[in-house]
């Protein structure tokens, strides 16, 4: 790290940045003219309000410039349209059914197109002024017959004249403050920011340096016009052109575009906690790496490797790395990689190219676009720049199923939705029949919820759009179908535990017949009162998922099969189908205060495991066991995603010997077929510590469910479930 | 009796061992040694029989173990008369909460391989293989020799982690099968040796000396770094003259005290922990400490 990148990284920490923000919102001038323009338009009217309006700033040393200073969208709606909501339901349907259309919703309950990257490939190659050419050729082809189209084509054309303008008032604060500076190093610079933000993103950038300032500008406006979760693809594919040029041309060092990287990475951080999220941290910035093409070869370059040296060098949870491998990429890359991951970074995710490129051209994407797929917010598998994925429309909690299935129908906690009623628990003479009630209603869960994610409504994305090549060919918004992918993303959580659950219902009642599954459910249902002889024995002495047991993670991979196969069968209402994960975001947690206790011996009120990983603590055997167990489970079809966690003490991975055991496990795991795994490496007691004092650990960074983030700035609910996650090796 | 049905004496299978040596090991942990070192954090694998465990902490009070035991020999939950107890785990079969844990299994060695193979993959890919220890493994040497020759026989890497303290005919025995050598040196000096661990250093050396004309054995030294044991350069430099004098190809590793230990002296029958208020030994020492094997190459902690 160099003194500039350490003089901005003291800046970002001391949030100089933030005294450039307003708290004011900007509203649409709807005057009798403007309200009677289609909605698209009028969106990108509002974007365009607010990038002429929001105050802008260049601080010292900054090469990469910009920044959100607002964070409340303009308004843009009529009063007749703010009447046009969706209904919201009763809060306990609401929240066992989700609330399906997501964060970031407008006055009306419509959600925004979210976790999708601008087509930044797109951009750079074309420049806004190719897209808004392209833009005014097909509106004059198009004048007379297609509305929709001739709406769409004049919203791009105002996002792309509002952005480009934009830029320019960087061009000129730059050339302001360059006239200003007596530093003659500076008065360079900033020539040469004033250089660039008059080049890009109008047009094709000449330099890396160009490339790097046309992605932040595309970016930060990607989440002015109100989206949520923001990923930036494959940028090192992305700018790898702009890099080798450079560097052929001998006009840019590697320390140079490693610097400039540091400064996007910066940029990246000060603007994140503008998002609506309730956690901190999840901010969907992910910044995919490596992978191979749908030959074989693999796309590993020096931007990858600069890539994970910036973020070694910054640690800072922002952009979120994820990192695609497959059987050749070079050792060395995974080792720089898992090194981030041994330093507690919590980042990487890791991806299994070998197993995923065949699932997405299963899934109907075509294989030169499954072999250009980036992730999501977290970890959801999506091609950037081509598909409208709505990653995570629903979830289905396997817990809630059980407590329908023991309960006929009723959910432990009163006053929650319902299942289906399938008979009282008496019945159940057989293990097989209680799957099969379960079964019954895992698919119950499935119908509501992609019924109701088919009731969800988007608005519009007039600049998202503008970059999205499908978009433009066709002339429909990302909202209104105009992508080539439009499929809907199902998560799903509390697999682990209800295997865990249903083991021990056989065990004590089919097996050793100890009590009838009456006597244990009214047990759960007092949440252990009085019986926690029982309840040690269930947590000791009864086999758990994450040990290797076969006959527990067959049981797995049963109940994953049923929904996996189960969500796949479905249709969206935007001609795509629904894509299962084996991946919880944050209902591990969220959804505890509306479960009751589980067979498995959890208490009411505790998280359970995140993704679809062992419950915490319940993985005694080690994390090549777990690897047995997760692997167990197949994840071909599971195609949006299945996310693996293992906490290791720092001693199990010290020096390059841990470098080389986490490398194996990585790389056996998928040979055998796993999607994805991350990892954190803290000690409880550093954990412990850091909740006792917070303020000695600021930069302490975890991973949660998908995404890194500062331990101290979580809920203390989270934090003790991350300690309570098994630490192997210690 | 087929050797696949020999059985042995064992308290623990641990999968994911990587300090016991090359690459992702299974280790295999040994009942019973003929050592008693001072500082010894597997109190549970002296006896070569059964030992029971009690986990206060964990006990809930339910006194289901006071009704199982066979020869009353449990007053109370917690209160064992160890005159009584003939360690034939009833209670701790029956404990609801794992308070009471029984360590110590005799396990024949298809059933030891069948653990072992589990993780090949792993072994494979990183170098790793199957790690005999304990307890001492030569007190069961052929148990021992017979779960190295079944590893070998299915490629696997074998090691065996020893303090050398066996019978001449047994040590062959079982080096036969041997990649690496994990060879315990605890102390140059006999007699202060025997002071620290209950026995003389002697047959120790003389093992070492012999394992020098196996073929194709990787032997490893390893120095466990006890503060105001043998932490000071005079014992290192004991040490080395003894490696230098036989004049093999060794590695060395500097294994800093574990303070875990004394913890474990309180969860069974046994004389009181000696070392109670030992801290680890700082890394200056260790810093120190290493330069006394200069011309060997010096891991510290097992990382290798």
């Amino acid at each position: 790290m160099n003194a500039r990148i350490e003089k901005l990284c003291r800046m970002l920490e001391m949030r100089t940045h933030a005294r450039f923000r307003t708290r004011q919102r900007y509203a649409l001038n709807l005057s009798r003219q403007t309200a009677r323009e289609p909605i698209i338009v009028r969106k990108a009217l509002a974007l365009a309000r607010q990038l002429s309006d929001m105050p802008i700033y260049i601080q010292d040393d900054e090469l990469i410039v910009g920044g959100r200073t607002v964070f409340a969208f303009t308004h843009y709606l009529t009063a007749a349209e703010k009447a046009d909501a969706i209904p919201l339901e009763k809060e306990g349907y609401d929240y066992v059914f989700n609330r399906v259309y997501n964060h970031c919703q407008d006055e009306r309950g419509w959600g925004s197109v979210e976790g999708i990257c601008p087509g930044h490939a797109q951009v750079l190659s074309q420049g806004l002024a190719g897209i808004k050419q392209m833009a005014q050729d097909r509106l004059i082809k198009r004048r007379a017959t297609d509305s929709t189209g001739r709406d769409f084509y004049r919203a791009v054309i105002i996002t792309c004249d509002a952005t480009v303008a934009f830029a320019r008032r960087y061009a000129r604060q730059a050339f302001r403050l360059q006239t200003q500076t007596r530093d003659p190093r500076r008065k360079q610079e900033l020539a040469a920011i004033a250089r660039i933000c008059r080049r890009v993103p109008e047009y094709s950038p000449r330099t890396f340096h160009e490339a790097l300032q046309s992605v932040w500008f595309i970016h930060m406006i990607t989440w002015l016009e109100g989206h949520y979760l923001v990923p930036l693809g494959r940028l090192d594919q992305v700018v790898r052109p702009y890099y080798q040029a450079d560097r052929r041309q001998g006009r840019l060092t590697d320390a140079q575009a490693l610097e400039l990287l540091e400064c996007l990475w910066i940029k990246l951080n000060a603007d994140a906690d503008m998002t609506h999220t309730a956690i901190p941290g999840d901010t969907g910035q992910t910044l995919t790496l490596g992978g191979r093409d749908a030959g074989g070869l693999d796309q590993t370059n020096a931007v990858s490797y600069l890539a994970l040296q910036a973020t070694a060098e910054i640690r800072k949870s922002e952009p979120q790395l994820i990192v695609r491998m497959h059987a050749r990429t070079p050792d060395d890359f995974l080792h720089q990689a898992a090194a981030l991951s041994i330093g507690g970074l919590g980042m990487p995710l890791f991806c299994n190219d070998d197993a995923i490129l065949p699932m997405l051209e299963q899934d109907g994407y075509r294989p030169t676009d499954a072999a250009d797929y980036a992730l999501g917010g977290c970890w959801e598998i999506t091609v950037h720049g081509k598909a409208n994925d709505r990653t995570n429309s629903g979830r289905v909690n396997f817990l809630r199923a059980l407590e329908w299935a023991l309960n006929n129908g009723r959910s432990f906690r009163p006053g929650l939705a319902r299942g289906l009623p399938t008979g009282d628990c008496r019945r159940f003479k057989t293990l097989a029949q209680l799957k099969a009630a379960l079964k019954q209603q895992i698919i119950y869960y499935i119908d509501t919820i992609a019924a109701n994610c088919n009731r969800a409504r988007f608005a519009p994305a007039p600049f998202l759009s503008a970059t999205t090549e499908d978009c433009l060919a066709k002339g429909r918004d990302l909202a209104d179908g105009g992508a080539r992918y439009n499929n809907t993303g199902l998560l799903s959580s509390g697999l682990a535990n209800t295997v865990d659950a249903l083991i021990a219902i056989d065990q004590l009642v089919y097996r050793e017949k100890r009590l009838t599954l009456p006597e244990l459910l009214a047990i759960v249902l007092k949440d252990f009162k009085g019986h926690e002889a029982l309840r040690q024995q269930i947590l000791n002495r009864l086999p758990k998922f994450g040990n290797g047991i076969p006959a527990v993670d067959r049981l797995a991979n049963e109940l994953a099969g049923v929904f996996i196969r189960e969500t796949r069968r479905r249709r969206n209402q935007r001609g795509g189908h629904f894509r299962p994960m084996l991946a919880s975001a944050s209902d591990f947690v969220s959804s505890v205060s509306k479960l009751g206790a589980s067979a498995d011996g959890r208490l009411s009120g505790r998280a359970f495991g995140s993704n679809f990983s062992p419950a915490p603590g319940n993985d005694q055997t080690g994390p090549t066991a777990v690897v047995d167990s997760a692997a167990a489970v197949d994840q071909k079809r599971a195609s949006m995603g299945a996310v693996l966690d293992l906490r290791f003490h720092p001693s199990a991975v010290q020096g390059a010997k841990g470098l080389a055991t986490l490398a194996t496990l990585i790389r056996v795991y998928f040979e055998r077929q796993g999607l994805q795994v991350q990892f954190n490496v803290v000690d409880d007691r550093v954990l412990r510590a850091a909740q006792q004092n917070p303020a000695d650990y600021q930069n302490l960074l975890v991973r949660v469910y998908g995404f890194s983030t500062t331990f101290v700035a979580l809920e203390k609910d989270l934090q003790d479930q991350i300690i309570a996650r098994t630490a192997h090796g210690v | 009796m087929t050797a696949a049905n020999i059985r042995g004496m064992v308290f623990d299978i641990r999968r994911f061992s990587v300090h016991d040596g090359p690459g992702i090991r299974t280790t295999v942990f040994l009942k019973g040694c003929p050592l008693r070192c001072r500082w010894c954090h597997n109190p549970e694998s002296f006896e070569p029989n059964p030992t029971l465990f009690f986990y206060r902490q964990r006990c809930l009070g339910c006194g289901v173990c006071v009704q199982s035991c066979p020869r009353q020999a449990i007053i109370a939950p917690g209160i064992i008369s160890a005159k009584r107890c003939r360690r034939c785990g009833h209670c701790a079969a029956i404990c609801p909460a794992k308070a009471l844990v029984l360590i110590g299994k005799r396990l024949t060695i298809a059933a030891v391989m069948r653990e072992v193979v589990k993780d090949r993959p792993f072994y494979d890919r990183s170098g790793g293989g199957l790690t005999v220890s304990g307890g001492e493994p030569l007190m069961q040497p052929a148990f021992t020799a017979g779960l190295l020759q079944a590893a070998r026989a299915r490629r696997i890497h074998t090691a065996l982690d020893t303090s050398g303290y066996a019978a001449a005919d047994s040590w062959q025995r079982v080096l036969a099968w041997t990649d690496t050598l994990l060879f315990d040196l605890k102390c140059g000096d006999p007699v202060k040796h025997r002071a620290l661990t209950g026995v003389s250093n002697r047959r120790i050396l003389e093992n070492l000396k012999l394992s020098l004309r196996v073929p194709q054995l990787e032997i490893v030294i390893r120095i466990p770094v006890i503060p105001g044991l043998n932490d000071s350069p005079g014992e290192m430099l004991k040490i080395r003259r003894i490696l230098n004098r036989l004049g093999g190809v060794f590695t060395v590793d500097l294994l800093p005290y574990n303070v875990l230990a004394a913890a474990k002296y309180r969860l069974g029958n046994f004389p009181a922990y000696a070392l109670n208020r030992l801290r680890p030994p700082p890394a200056e020492t260790l810093a120190r400490l290493r330069r006394c094997f200069s011309d060997y190459p010096v891991f510290i902690g097992g990382n290798r």
